[in-house]
């Protein structure tokens, strides 16, 4: 029997994803907006380059739909994460310091934007203990982090909401003893870059910009294969030289610079980033 | 056959529209929203559903998805009488699609085809453009995309 207590439940942080934690915004300054759209790759990235190939073949308005469609899964993979909100189910080890730390989990995909199930399964899917959704912290979800605070429990005034399922407790008190249990947190979330199905962070659509932006450019510098020509008839002669396949390569360099920079900043807001050192 | 849409915009007639990349619309503002069915397997020929009385009766539905359940719009697509090929349909104040691919169903008597077409509507918020939006932290409500993967105990 599925005690199903809070399967409809959701819980949120209750901020904007981006910017993070943001509760209230002025309306003064835009930050998240649709998908990226065929005009806008032109008219912020590509202004000013014929989209033209030397056998004449052109990019069409479906051609940057697609290569739009491409970058936004290679951004997805860079990135991490997907740029809309999905829901996801993962199994997280138990370890006796998480525990002891307030069940400090790190959900595989970050950032989480809901939960909805916390508990322990078993390897036959037997859903043995749920955990109390009143109990789980949201706050650092922004970086993919989940805790299981209950003193609101033991000190609030209210009861929690049937959620505490038969031997849970005891079950909780058994497992004191173990250090490592490979696969033992099942957590069911949304997690994705924007809250709004539909609009991103504007920062995110400068990165699938830029990344569609450099193929586009490479393809076309590819097809550049004359560094120079010259022609000569009846004693006339008329050369001229280029930079060939290196055509857009400047303009090719900065957005690969400008693709890194994006994707370590967006990385830091996103998740967490460890250090290693040997002190 | 492979059959897809085209968005039109700015239509007053079958012999006056505009073909886009995209619908393009704000949040809470009605809508008149028209597209066109093509076959991808001719070169994008435009497609008159319903003709024959075996392909008799003909609709339309177009949905616009969302990891919500709730959340997701359907609505039923009206065929022009004019061109057979051009439908459309109304999006109210309260609709709320959201911006992305736009799935297609079209029944033609006991046939059912189905297509997506990618990132055809953009929506923008005028209302709310300073982040992406704010989830309630609620205890309970109707959000449940998923089944029960669990037996229990």
């Amino acid at each position: 029997m599925n005690n199903g207590a809070n399967f409809n439940y959701t819980k949120s942080f209750g901020t904007a994803m981006y910017p993070v934690h943001a509760l209230k915004t002025s309306g003064l300054l835009q930050r998240a907006e649709p998908f990226l759209t065929p005009e806008q790759l032109l008219s912020r990235f590509l202004k000013g380059i014929p989209l033209v190939f030397p056998n004449g073949d052109r990019f069409s308005m479906d051609d940057l739909k697609d290569r739009i469609y491409l970058a936004q899964n290679t951004a997805e993979l860079e990135l991490k994460t997907t740029i809309t909100r999905e829901l996801r189910q993962d199994k997280l080890a138990f370890k006796q310091e998480d525990y002891k730390a307030y069940i400090h989990l790190n959900a595989e995909q970050k950032p989480v934007c809901t939960i909805h199930q916390l508990a322990i399964v078993s390897a036959d899917k037997n859903n043995i203990f749920e955990i109390p959704p009143e109990w789980i912290e949201t706050s650092n979800f922004s970086k993919g982090i989940i805790n299981v605070i209950p003193l609101l429990a033991a000190y609030g005034v209210n009861s929690v909401q049937g959620a505490v399922g038969n031997a849970g407790i005891a079950f909780l008190t058994v497992i004191d003893g173990l250090n490592w249990v490979p696969a033992y947190w099942q957590i069911k979330y949304t997690s994705g870059l924007s809250n709004t199905e539909g609009l991103v962070p504007t920062l995110v659509n400068e990165l699938v910009g830029t990344i569609a932006a450099i193929d586009i450019l490479s393809e076309i510098a590819a097809t550049f294969i004359h560094n120079s020509q010259s022609q000569t008839q009846d004693g006339i002669s008329q050369s001229s030289s280029g930079p060939g396949p290196r055509i857009y390569i400047i303009r090719i360099e900065d957005l690969m610079r400008k693709r890194e920079m994006l994707e370590k900043k967006l990385k830091g807001i996103f998740s967490n980033k460890f250090y290693v050192g040997n002190f | 056959m492979r059959l897809s849409s085209k968005p039109i915009i700015n239509f007053c007639n079958v012999n006056d529209w505009d073909s886009a990349n995209q619908w393009c619309i704000r949040a809470g503002d009605p809508n008149t929203l028209y597209f066109q069915v093509i076959d991808l397997d001719q070169d994008g020929l435009r497609y008159i559903a319903g003709v024959g009385a075996s392909n008799q009766p003909v609709s339309m539905q177009v949905t616009f998805s969302s990891i919500d359940s709730t959340m997701v719009v359907q609505k039923s697509a009206v065929q022009d009488p004019n061109d057979g090929s051009i439908w459309s349909f109304n999006i109210s104040p309260t609709d709320r699609p959201h911006g992305g691919a736009v799935q297609f169903q079209l029944t033609q008597g006991s046939s059912i085809r189905t297509w997506v077409t990618l990132n055809m509507l953009c929506v923008e918020y005028p209302a709310n453009p300073g982040c992406d939006g704010q989830l309630d932290d609620v205890n309970v409500f109707n959000f449940n995309p998923f089944s029960n993967s669990g037996t229990g105990v």
